[in-house]
């Protein structure tokens, strides 16, 4: 395949058994095993069905973020974006293809170049995905950029550290949005900044998604900012999925004991008294099982031997558990 | 006598560009064996506060008032001093545990350090209680377990050395600044279990510092809200839950998005930003980012008013809790 076909075609995103080892490191620890970072995962993202991956650090989730941005090769599986295998297009066209979509990273002190003004910044995109464009509608679609998100004109003319946290992010979802994305991949976008600032963020992130036809995937550790950002939700558990469905619903009567533990855990001010269930410490994965069964307050005799697969528990819900 | 009695105290940290007011007439007081939670944003002074009883504030940093620790005011006393009381009397935790800890010295040194320090004991004995806190503090028991690095161990393991190590000495007040900010939210809920758990059984008083007004409804029983350097509302934290009486403890509370699968609202973000600390307005801090703000806030310091028994606000409209 050498050329990138674009259109109106459903899913947006399909990742097919996904798989990324990372080999282990150095011959001294040649008895350990490979890290298995993403280990088979199989979703779909529809148009303008935002998805959100939720999960504790180290389950896999940037690097399933990475390998759907086509930043890294899985080690199996396939990442279909448009109908596109983006692992078996041309380096020229994969380069194409990118306009379509674009990343947004936690912190955007560090992926702002500090000697850039914020106009370079937002408009540089535009390099690569329309060269030819003169250059006076390009600062009227940087400017045009700069309003959508909240920021001023004169701030085209300020550098990345005159800028507050949140609006570092803004400028960040600008630069993102400038080449008309039809996805954006969003990792951890509100974790550095303060609670009110996350509001606004996550707000924008909203409008964005209705006024301008984009489509989220959105990463985080943080439930209750994927539930305010996206429709469906999938949560990771050491690189496998373990439950999957509409996020709504899924917060609401979570099925997955590690779901049900991980909302749970989540602070709630308007009901501080409440006891929570509590799970052990994060323990290495069993070789044999469920790899959540180490740590599973239910787990049975079956759940250390069989690893569960994902299947339909209800309606458009998805679970991995043999108690369910 | 409160264990702890913080008076009008001042910090302002003089610099060519001006004079910043870091915190503003801060005062309040914090009985044995209570716990007390400080929430704000970045830069309202929650860090600042602690440092101040810590001894810690930068060489910039002038401070007045009284900070009445043991029937004893810190403010003023030398070096010395604050080092017999640091880690011994008051200790702290803070919120990376993994630079907070020598990463080149195994952890039951660390932990049994303060007692040799404070407590004069000897080494074998300080290890044999290095060993019976690491228990209490729930690190797996195993092989050679006084012997691990730092990194050796998961970040909420690390954390609970560091709360071994602040324990040491039993001291009468633990200040605890965002001890579960870089956790995974189930290795957070344990955290915060274990410091609730701690405080009951050692009649020890916390002083939790977060921005997240979820971890402070766990654990205690006051909270103060802090926005530019001052204390803006303080209440019990069962009164503060029911209902806030500062506008900027209603924004706080409004922009917490909640996974509770219920109707997707708007969240209420705050809009603007924090004043400088060297150009506060003459008026109400708060004025500028307020939903009610009006002349009177502009030009005139907003009172402490009490809006209900032992419930205060920093506002010349506090709503009714």
């Amino acid at each position: 395949m050498s050329g990138a076909q674009i259109g109106k075609v459903d899913p947006l995103v399909e990742v097919i058994d996904l798989v990324r080892h990372y080999p282990p490191r150095g011959a001294v620890f040649a008895e350990r095993k490979a890290v298995r970072a993403v280990d088979g995962v199989d979703f779909r993202i529809e148009q303008s069905r935002s998805f959100g991956i939720v999960g504790e650090s180290g389950c896999g989730k940037s690097t399933l973020a990475r390998l759907v941005m086509a930043l890294d090769r899985p080690t199996a599986g396939r990442v279909m974006f448009m109908g596109n295998d983006l692992f078996s297009l041309s380096a020229q066209a994969l380069r194409r293809l990118r306009r379509n979509f674009q990343i947004v990273f936690q912190d955007p002190q560090g992926s702002l170049d500090p000697r850039h003004r914020a106009k370079r910044i937002v408009g540089e995109p535009l390099d690569v995905a329309a060269p030819g464009l003169p250059g006076t509608e390009r600062n009227d679609r940087v400017a045009a950029m700069l309003a959508a998100v909240g920021l001023r004109p004169d701030d085209g003319e300020r550098y990345p550290h005159e800028f507050s946290g949140g609006q570092r992010q803004r400028l960040a979802i600008a630069r993102a949005l400038i080449t008309e994305p039809a996805l954006i991949v969003a990792d951890e976008p509100v974790s550095a900044l303060d609670v009110s600032v996350q509001a606004q963020v996550l707000n924008l992130l909203r409008d964005l998604g209705d006024s301008r036809n984009v489509t989220y995937l959105l990463i985080s550790h943080n439930l209750s900012a994927i539930e305010h950002v996206a429709e469906d939700v999938a949560v990771m558990y050491l690189g496998k999925f373990v439950e999957m469905g509409p996020a709504r619903e899924i917060f609401a009567a979570p099925a997955h004991p590690y779901t049900q533990a991980l909302v749970d855990s989540v602070p709630d001010p308007q009901r501080p008294d409440r006891r929570r269930h509590r799970i052990p410490e994060p323990a290495p994965a069993a070789t044999t099982g469920c790899s959540f069964a180490p740590r599973c307050p239910r787990a049975e005799a079956r759940c250390r031997i069989d690893a569960p697969n994902l299947r339909p528990i209800a309606p458009g819900r998805h679970a991995a558990c043999h108690l369910i | 006598m409160p264990l702890l009695q913080i008076e009008s105290l001042n910090v302002t940290i003089v610099a060519p560009s001006g004079n910043a007011h870091i915190l503003r007439d801060v005062g309040f007081k914090l009985e044995r064996g209570s716990t007390l939670g400080i929430v704000g944003e970045s830069g309202c002074g929650k860090t600042m506060t602690a440092l101040a009883l810590m001894g810690l504030l930068p060489d910039a940093a002038t401070a007045t008032g009284r900070i009445e620790f043991e029937g004893t005011d810190l403010l003023g006393q030398d070096e010395a001093a604050w080092c017999r009381l640091r880690g011994n009397r008051i200790a702290m935790i803070f919120q990376e545990p993994a630079s907070a800890l020598n990463p080149l010295q195994p952890i039951g040194r660390q932990v049994a350090e303060g007692l040799t320090l404070h407590r004069g004991l000897s080494r074998l004995s300080s290890l044999a209680e290095a060993e019976r806190l690491l228990d209490r503090v729930g690190i797996p028991q195993r092989h050679r377990r006084l012997d691990s690095f730092p990194h050796e161990l998961s970040g909420g393991q690390r954390q609970r050395v560091l709360i071994a190590m602040a324990l040491a000495c039993k001291p009468a007040l633990l200040i605890a600044d965002e001890p579960t900010s870089a956790l995974d939210v189930t290795v957070q809920a344990q955290i915060l279990d274990l410091l609730r758990d701690l405080v009951a059984e050692l009649g020890m008083a916390l002083i939790l510092i977060s921005h997240d007004l979820g971890v402070i409804g766990e654990v205690c029983e006051r909270v103060i809200v802090m926005y530019a350097g001052q204390i803006v509302e303080s209440a019990s934290a069962a009164a503060f839950f029911r209902g806030r009486a500062h506008p900027y403890s209603q924004a706080l509370f409004g922009a917490l998005p909640r996974a509770r699968g219920g109707e997707r609202a708007r969240l209420a973000a705050i809009s603007g930003f924090v004043p400088d600390p060297r150009e506060l307005p003459r008026g109400c801090a708060f004025r500028d980012r307020c939903p009610i703000g009006t002349s009177v806030c502009e030009a005139q310091r907003p009172p402490t008013i009490a809006v209900a028994e032992d419930h205060f606000a920093l506002c010349h409209f506090p709503s009714a809790p």
